[in-house]
C-alpha cells in the first residue's frame, strides 16, 4: 500500500517535471522541471526494495547518492550559464536601444 | 609484458591516463608542455591499441571486473569489436586535434588555455570510459562527463550566440540523462542488474525491459541529437571554437548513438519487436534526409558540416532493421569514417575562419589558390563522407546496401544512395564557392593573413582526411576486428 | 483503519505533489525557488521515511541546502534586472493546443508509469543479492558506504570528475563573459551574526567531521560531510569573512582536485598488489578508504564552495 503511494507520486512526479520542461519558457523553472524529475527517478530506485522482506538494498541507495551529487553539479553549472546569459541579453537590448538600426544582422 | 597484462593495463591508462594527466594540468597551470605530455600519452596509447587489438581478436570479448568483485557486482569493462574500433577513433581523433589545439590556443587572443587543456583531458577520458563501459549506470555517469565537458567546450568562443546555443544543448543533455536513468531504474528493478553482459545472457523478455529500453533510447537520442530531437546541435556544434566543434561531432553525440547501438544490439535484444526496428530505421532514414536537405540550405560553412552531422548519424541506426553481421561492419565502417572526415572538415574550416575572419560560404571564393591545403580537405573529407570510392564510406555504404538487400530490405539501400547523393550535393556546393566565384581577396591582405597558418594547424587535417580514404583500402583487414563478439547473425563480408 | 505510519505518507506525498507542482508552474522566479527549497526538505524527510537515512542527509545538504542556495543567487540577480525594465514576455510561450496535448500526454506516462513502478518486484535482484552477502563480511559497516568506495568505487571516481568540470565550466564564464555590476548591498552584519557564527563554526565543524568519520560505519560519508562544510562556507562568504578574488591560488586549486587525484592513483595502483584497478589491498584497506575519503571530503567541500561563490578564489576578509 504504501509503496503503491510511493511510485505513484514518483510516476505523477516525473510526468510533471515533463510536461514543465515542455510548456514552460522560463529557464529556472525549466531547470526546476528538470530536477523534480530527477528527484522521481530517484525516489523509484529507492521504491525498487522498500517491501524488500530483506531489507533495504544498498546498490539504488549509492547511485542515488551519485545521482544527487551530478544534479547539483549541472544545476550549478546550469544556472551560472543562465546569469551570464542573461546579463549578455541584457546588454545587447541596451546597445540595441541606444544604437537603433545601424548594427543590422550579421 | 606479457598480452593478459597489455589487456589490463591499457583499458585502465586510456581511462585514467588523461584523467590524470587533466588533474596535474589543472594543478600545475601547464601551458604547452601539457600540450606535449598529451601527445606523448596518445602516441602511447595508439602503439599499445594494436597489440591489444590483437590480443582482444585472439581471445576474444574482453571482460574485466574493477574492484576484483564478482561478475554482476562489479564494474565491468567490455571490448569487442564495436569498443576496438571506438577506442581507435578516440585515440586517433584526440591525438590530432591535440596537436592543432596547442597551435590554435597560441593564436587565439584571449587564449582560455587554463580552461580548455583540462576539458580537453577529461572529455578524452570520459569518452575512453563510456566506450569501455559494460555497465549501464556507469554508462550514465560517463555520459554526464562527457556533457559536462563538452557544453563549456562551446562556450570557450567568447559570444552571446555560443552561450545560448550552449544553455540549449545543456538543457536537451540534462533531460536526456534524466529519461535515460528512468530506464536504467527500470532495468534494475526488473532484471536487478546492471552489467551489460549478464543482462545479455540472461534478460528475458519482459514489458518494463521494452519500457525502458525506450526510454534509455530517446534519453540517449537527445545527447545524440537524433532526429526529430536534433534542433540544438547545429548551432551549438557550429558556434563553438573549431577543435571543440571537430571532438563534439565526430565523438561526442556520436558517443551517445553508439550507446544505442550498444543497447538494442546484445543486451536488451530479446524486448524490441520488428516493428520497433522499422521504427528506429525509419527515423534515421528521416533524419539523413532531412538534415542533408538542410545542409543545402546554410549559407556558413560551419553549419553545413554541423547539418551533416545529423545526417550521418542517422546512418547508424540503420544497423537495428537490418540486424546481420554485414551491417554491423558497415556502421562500424561509417562511424569510423565519419569520425575522421569530419574531425577534418572541422578543423580545416578552423583554418579558413582564421583567414578568412568568417565563414560565410560566400567568403569562401578564390580560396583554391590562397589556402589550397585546406579546400583539398573539404574535398577529401567530404568524398569520404558522400562514400565515393576508394574511401572508407564507400565500403561503409557498400556494406549497408548489401546487408539491405540480403535482407530483403531494399528501402534502405534507396535511403543510403540519396544519401550520398545529398552528401555530395552539399560538399560540392562548399567547393563550387571556393572555385567558381569571382575572386574578392585579389586586392585584400588574405595572401599574408594565411602565414600564421602553421604547420600543426595545416597539417592534422590532411592526415586525418587521408585516414578517412586510407580506410576504403583496409575494409578486409579490419572487418575481422569489427566482427569480434558481433551480436548479430548472418553473413560475413 | 488508516495507521498513523500510512498517514503520515499520504500527506507527505500529497505535500510533494502539491509543493512541486506549485513551484514548476509558478509565474515568479523567487516564489518557485522557495517553494523548490520546501520540495528538497520534503523529500529529505521522504527518503528518512524510505530507510535511506544516508540520502535524507545528502538531500537535506545538498538538495535543499545548496542548490536552494544558488537558485536564491540566480534569483537575485534576474530580479535586479527585472526591476529595471519590462516584465517576463510571454511572446514565445507554447499555445493552449500544445499545452493540452503535454497535459494529456503527461497524464498518461504518469498513469502508465505509476502502474510499471508498482508491479516491478520488491525481492532482491542478483546484484542485490550479492552486495548483501558480500557486504556483511565487509571491513566497512556502513552498506551504502561500502557500495560507493569499493563495490561501485569506479561511479564515486568518476562522479568527481562531473563535479570538476561543472567547476572548470564555471571558471570559462567568470574569466572571459561578463556580469553586470549589480551593486551588491555591503555583506550583511546583523547583530547577533558574530556570535551565531561563533558557535556555529565549531559546532558544523564537528558535525562535518562527524559525519565523515561516522560514513564507514553508519550514515554519512564524503558527500554529506563536505556538504555540510561546503554550507560553512556559504556562510562565511555570505557575511564577507571570505571575500571573492580573481585567481585561484595553487592550495585551493590542490585542495579541488586531492579526492580525484588520490582516488585515481589508488585506482591504478593496485595492478600493483593485484590484478584489477581499484582493488583494495589485503592489509591496510580500512586507512586506505579513510585516506580517500578525507580527501574526496575536502574536494567535495571546496568545489561545492566555489561553485556557490561564483569567483576563482577565496580570501579572508575583514571581520568585525
Amino acid at each position: 500500500m504504501t509503496v503503491m503511494l510511493y511510485a505513484t507520486t514518483a510516476a505523477t512526479l516525473f510526468a510533471l517535471g515533463l510536461y514543465a520542461v515542455l510548456v514552460r519558457t522560463g529557464l529556472i523553472h525549466r531547470l526546476l522541471a528538470a530536477n523534480v524529475m530527477a528527484t522521481a527517478v530517484f525516489l523509484f530506485l529507492i521504491l525498487v526494495s522498500a517491501e524488500n522482506p530483506e531489507g533495504v538494498d544498498a546498490i539504488p541507495q549509492a547511485m542515488v547518492l551519485t545521482g544527487i551529487v551530478i544534479a547539483v553539479s549541472l544545476t550549478a553549472f546550469a544556472l551560472a550559464l543562465l546569469r551570464y546569459l542573461q546579463a549578455a541579453d541584457d546588454e545587447e537590448d541596451q546597445t540595441g536601444s541606444q544604437d537603433g538600426r545601424q548594427n543590422g544582422p550579421d | 609484458m606479457g598480452l593478459t597484462e597489455l589487456s589490463i593495463l591499457l583499458p585502465v591508462l586510456m581511462v585514467f591516463g588523461p584523467l590524470l594527466l587533466a588533474l596535474l594540468v589543472f594543478l600545475a597551470q601547464w601551458q604547452r608542455s601539457a600540450d606535449w605530455l598529451g601527445m606523448g600519452l596518445g602516441l602511447i596509447l595508439l602503439a599499445l591499441l594494436t597489440p591489444f587489438s590483437g590480443a582482444v581478436l585472439l581471445e576474444g570479448p574482453l571482460e574485466m571486473q574493477l574492484g576484483g568483485h564478482d561478475r554482476g557486482l562489479a564494474i565491468p569493462f567490455y571490448v569487442d569489436g564495436l569498443t576496438l574500433a571506438m577506442l581507435w577513433l578516440n585515440t586517433l581523433l584526440f591525438l590530432f586535434i591535440q596537436v592543432y589545439a596547442g597551435a590554435w590556443l597560441q593564436l587565439k587572443q584571449p587564449a582560455p588555455a587554463a580552461e580548455f587543456r583540462p576539458l580537453f583531458l577529461l572529455l578524452w577520458s570520459g569518452l575512453n570510459a563510456l566506450f569501455l563501459s559494460g555497465d549501464l549506470f556507469n554508462l550514465y555517469v560517463t555520459l554526464e562527463i562527457t556533457t559536462l565537458a563538452a557544453v563549456p567546450l562551446v562556450i570557450l568562443s567568447h559570444g552571446h550566440a555560443a552561450m545560448a546555443a550552449a544553455m540549449r544543448y545543456l538543457l536537451f543533455a540534462l533531460v536526456g540523462s534524466i529519461i535515460f536513468l528512468l530506464g536504467v531504474a527500470l532495468v534494475y528493478a526488473q532484471a536487478g542488474l546492471l552489467s551489460l553482459p549478464l543482462l545479455q545472457e540472461q534478460a528475458e523478455p519482459h514489458p518494463a525491459l521494452t519500457v525502458a529500453l525506450l526510454a534509455m533510447t530517446a534519453g540517449v537520442a537527445m545527447k545524440a541529437a537524433l532526429f526529430p530531437v536534433h534542433a540544438w546541435l547545429p548551432e551549438a556544434h557550429a558556434s563553438a571554437p573549431s577543435p571543440a566543434s571537430a571532438l563534439l561531432s565526430a565523438l561526442v553525440a556520436k558517443a551517445a548513438a553508439y550507446l544505442i547501438l550498444r543497447l538494442w544490439m546484445g543486451p536488451l535484444e530479446a524486448q524490441w519487436t520488428p516493428a520497433m526496428a522499422q521504427l528506429m530505421g525509419a527515423l534515421g532514414a528521416a533524419g539523413i534526409i532531412y538534415a542533408s536537405i538542410q545542409a543545402l540550405r546554410q549559407t556558413r560553412l560551419k553549419r553545413v558540416i554541423a547539418y551533416s552531422t545529423v545526417a550521418q548519424l542517422g546512418y547508424l541506426l540503420l544497423l537495428i532493421p537490418m540486424a546481420s553481421v554485414l551491417a554491423w561492419n558497415g556502421v562500424i565502417y561509417h562511424a569510423l569514417t565519419h569520425g575522421l572526415a569530419k574531425a577534418a572538415l572541422f578543423l580545416a574550416a578552423g583554418n579558413l575562419i582564421m583567414v578568412l575572419r568568417d565563414d560565410s560560404l560566400r567568403n569562401l571564393a578564390g580560396c583554391d589558390r590562397v589556402l589550397s591545403k585546406n579546400i583539398l580537405v573539404i574535398g577529401l573529407a567530404g568524398v569520404a563522407i558522400a562514400g565515393l570510392p576508394p574511401t572508407g564510406g564507400f565500403i561503409a555504404k557498400w556494406w549497408l546496401i548489401s546487408a539491405a538487400l540480403e535482407s530483403g530490405q531494399w528501402w534502405w539501400a534507396v535511403v543510403i544512395g540519396l544519401g550520398g547523393l545529398l552528401a555530395a550535393a552539399y560538399i560540392f556546393r562548399i567547393l563550387s564557392y571556393a572555385f567558381f566565384s569571382p575572386d574578392p581577396h585579389q586586392e585584400t591582405p588574405i595572401h599574408q593573413a594565411q602565414g600564421q597558418l602553421t604547420r600543426a594547424l595545416v597539417w592534422p587535417p590532411v592526415i586525418l582526411a587521408f585516414l578517412a580514404i586510407a580506410l576504403g583500402m583496409a575494409g578486409g583487414l579490419l572487418a575481422p576486428f569489427l566482427e569480434i563478439a558481433a551480436p548479430v547473425t548472418g553473413a560475413q563480408a | 483503519m488508516i495507521e498513523p505510519g500510512f498517514l503520515l505518507d499520504l500527506l507527505l506525498c500529497l505535500g510533494l505533489l502539491g509543493i512541486a507542482g506549485s513551484a514548476v508552474l509558478s509565474r515568479g522566479q523567487f516564489r518557485a525557488t522557495v517553494l523548490f527549497m520546501v520540495f528538497g526538505l520534503l523529500m529529505a524527510l521522504t527518503w528518512a521515511r524510505l530507510q535511506a537515512p544516508d540520502l535524507a542527509l545528502a538531500e537535506a545538504a545538498i538538495g535543499a541546502g545548496l542548490t536552494g542556495a544558488l537558485l536564491l543567487n540566480a534569483c537575485k540577480a534576474t530580479y535586479t534586472r527585472r526591476q529595471a525594465g519590462e516584465a517576463a514576455s510571454q511572446d514565445d510561450a507554447p499555445g493552449t493546443v500544445f499545452r493540452l496535448v503535454a497535459a494529456g500526454l503527461s497524464i498518461l506516462l504518469a498513469a502508465g508509469l505509476a502502474w510499471l513502478m508498482y508491479s516491478l518486484t520488491v525481492a532482491d535482484g542478483p546484484a542485490a543479492a550479492m552486495a548483501r552477502s558480500e557486504g556483511e563480511s565487509h571491513f566497512l559497516g556502513n552498506p551504502v558506504t561500502v557500495v560507493l568506495l569499493d563495490f561501485r568505487a569506479y561511479d564515486t571516481l568518476l562522479e568527481m570528475a562531473v563535479l570538476l568540470l561543472a567547476l572548470i565550466g564555471v571558471h570559462i564564464l567568470i574569466r572571459h563573459y561578463r556580469l553586470p555590476d549589480l551593486h551588491p548591498p555591503a555583506p550583511v552584519s546583523p547583530p547577533m551574526l558574530t556570535p551565531l557564527l561563533t558557535v556555529a563554526t565549531p559546532l558544523m565543524l564537528m558535525a562535518g567531521l562527524y559525519l565523515f568519520w561516522a560514513g564507514s560505519q553508519s550514515p554519512g560519508g564524503a558527500f554529506q560531510s563536505g556538504a555540510l562544510l561546503a554550507a560553512l562556507g556559504v556562510l562565511y562568504r555570505l557575511t564577507g569573512r571570505l571575500v571573492p578574488t580573481g585567481t585561484a591560488s595553487p592550495g585551493l586549486r590542490l585542495i579541488l582536485v586531492i579526492g580525484l587525484a588520490l582516488f585515481s592513483l589508488f585506482a591504478c595502483a593496485a595492478l600493483i598488489w593485484s590484478s584489477a584497478p581499484l582493488q583494495y589491498p589485503e592489509t591496510a584497506a580500512y586507512s586506505l578508504v579513510l585516506l580517500i575519503e578525507f580527501a574526496l571530503t575536502l574536494s567535495i567541500a571546496a568545489t561545492l564552495l566555489m561553485l556557490f561563490s561564483g569567483s576563482l578564489g577565496l580570501a579572508r576578509g575583514q571581520t568585525s
